[in-house]
C-alpha cells in the first residue's frame, strides 16, 4: 500500500491499532459473500427453466400463464452474508474500544485529550465506514441482479403490476 | 492552584475517598503517601476526571474539562502508552494532541536514560516502559504532573538519575504530585507530605515544618498512622511461643 493512503488509514483508528488485518478480514468477507451470492444465477436459471416446457421435437415454448416468481424469492438469501458482514464490522468498534486496555491503559491518555471526542472518532470511524460499503457493495450488487432478472425473463412472464411488484412479489 | 474540595467516591461496599480536600499551588513537588488502598490511585483518577466522583476539582477556578485537561498530566505504573508504538510516534501523536508538548525535553530524556527511539513499547523492559511513561508525563507541557507510583520496578540507580533529573528539569511553575511507597528515597526532593489513610487526609506537612520540629519524614508517617514498632516482635513471641 502507499505511503499517503496508509498513512489515511492509519488516522482512522487507534494509534498503532492493526489497521491492515481489519481490512484484509473485511475484504475476505466481501469476497467470501459475493462468491456466496452467486447462487442467485443458479437459481435464476433455474426459474427461467420452469416457465418453459419441451415440445415433441425438443421445441422449447413457454408455457401459457407461466409466471415469474418475484425477485425477492429468486434472490433467496443471496446477500444475507453482505448483511452479516456489516454486524461483524460493529465488532471491530467493539475491538477497537478493548485494544485500549490491551498491554497498557492507553485508554487513561485518550479520556485526557483536550479532543475529548477523538477517541470515540478513531473507535467508530473505520467500522461505520466499512459498514457502510458493505451495505453500498450489497445495494450495487440488488440492482445488477434485478437487471439481470428483467432482462432475462420474458416480458410477458413478468408479474404484473410495474417494477415493485415485480421485485417484491410473491414473499 | 489546583483544588480538590470534598471528594469522594465509593466503589461497591468500599468508602475509597471520603471527603478530601486538598490544594496544590504552582511549583509545589507533594509526596503522596499512604498504605495500599488508602485512595492514593483514586485521589489521581478523580482530579483527572478517569473515574466519577462527588466534589469538585477546578484549576485556577476552572472545572477541569477539554479546555484544560491538556494543563495536568499523568504517569501510572499501569501504562497509559500505546503498546504497538514506538516513543518517535508517541513524540508526534502527543505534539499534535497537546499544544505545549516538549519535544526538546523530550529527545532530551530519551537520550539521557538511552531509551531506543525506533522500537514499539512491548519490546521495552519494565524499568524501560515506567521510565517512558513518566517522560511522556513530564514532556507533555502540563503544569500539573501527577505520577501514581511511577518507579515500581526500576532498579535504585535507575530511581536516584531520575529524582536528579526531575529535580534539574522542573520549571518553577511545574506541580508534581508523586504518589510513592519510597518514602526515604522522596524525602530529599519533595516539598510538602500528603498522608492517605482509608480514604481521608490524615496529615498534611511541608519539610520545612518537619525538620523545624526535629522530625524526620518517617518518623512523621509512623507517628501519624500510629505504627506501633513492637507488633512484629509481639507476633514472633507469641508464634514461638506456641511452637
Amino acid at each position: 500500500m502507499n505511503a499517503k493512503p496508509r498513512k489515511k488509514l492509519e488516522q482512522m483508528v487507534p494509534p498503532g491499532y492493526p489497521v491492515k488485518t481489519e481490512l484484509r478480514l473485511w475484504c475476505g468477507g466481501l469476497l467470501l459473500a459475493l462468491v456466496w451470492s452467486f447462487g442467485y444465477f443458479g437459481r435464476l436459471a433455474k426459474a427461467i427453466d420452469a416457465l418453459y416446457t419441451t415440445l415433441p421435437g425438443n421445441r422449447r415454448v413457454l408455457v401459457p400463464g407461466a409466471v415469474m416468481p418475484g425477485f425477492a424469492r429468486v434472490l433467496d438469501g443471496a446477500l444475507v452474508p453482505f448483511v452479516l458482514l456489516a454486524f461483524c464490522m460493529l465488532g471491530f468498534a467493539l475491538s477497537h474500544y478493548a485494544y485500549h486496555w490491551q498491554g497498557a491503559k492507553s485508554v487513561y491518555l485518550m479520556r485526557r485529550l483536550p479532543d475529548a471526542a477523538l477517541w470515540h472518532r478513531l473507535c467508530l470511524t473505520l467500522p461505520l465506514l466499512t459498514v457502510l460499503a458493505t451495505l453500498a457493495a450489497a445495494a450495487v450488487l440488488t440492482a445488477l441482479y434485478f437487471g439481470l432478472y428483467l432482462l432475462r425473463t420474458p416480458a410477458q412472464c413478468l408479474l404484473p403490476g410495474g417494477l415493485m411488484q415485480q421485485f417484491w412479489g410473491g414473499i | 492552584m489546583l483544588k480538590i474540595e470534598h471528594l469522594s467516591k465509593k466503589y461497591a461496599d468500599k468508602q475509597a475517598l471520603a471527603d478530601v480536600s486538598l490544594e496544590l499551588g504552582k511549583g509545589e513537588i507533594v509526596g503522596l503517601f499512604g498504605e495500599n488502598g488508602a485512595g492514593k490511585t483514586t485521589l489521581m483518577k478523580s482530579i483527572l476526571g478517569l473515574v466519577r466522583c462527588k466534589g469538585t476539582v477546578t484549576l485556577d477556578g476552572k472545572p477541569i474539562g477539554p479546555e484544560n485537561i491538556s494543563h495536568l498530566s499523568y504517569a501510572t505504573s499501569e501504562h497509559s502508552f500505546f503498546p504497538n508504538l514506538s516513543p518517535k510516534s508517541h513524540g508526534e501523536f502527543y505534539a499534535m494532541q497537546f499544544p505545549n508538548w516538549n519535544a526538546v525535553r523530550f529527545g532530551a530524556l530519551m537520550e539521557f536514560f538511552e531509551l531506543p527511539m525506533t522500537k514499539p513499547l512491548r519490546s521495552f523492559s519494565t524499568g524501560q516502559k515506567n521510565q517512558f511513561e513518566v517522560i511522556l508525563a513530564l514532556c507533555q507541557g502540563a503544569e500539573y504532573i501527577l505520577m501514581d507510583e511511577p518507579f515500581a520496578g526500576n532498579d535504585l540507580f535507575n530511581r536516584e538519575d531520575f529524582y536528579k533529573v526531575l529535580l534539574g528539569i522542573l520549571e518553577p511553575d511545574e506541580t508534581v504530585l508523586l504518589s510513592t511507597h519510597l518514602i526515604e528515597e522522596v524525602a530529599g526532593f519533595i516539598g510538602r507530605a500528603v498522608l492517605l489513610h482509608q480514604g481521608q487526609i490524615v496529615g498534611d506537612v511541608t519539610l520545612d515544618e518537619l525538620e523545624e520540629s526535629g522530625k524526620s519524614l518517617v518518623s512523621y508517617i509512623k507517628e501519624t498512622y500510629n505504627y506501633r514498632s513492637d507488633r512484629v516482635s509481639r507476633a514472633l513471641d507469641k508464634l514461638t511461643g506456641e511452637e
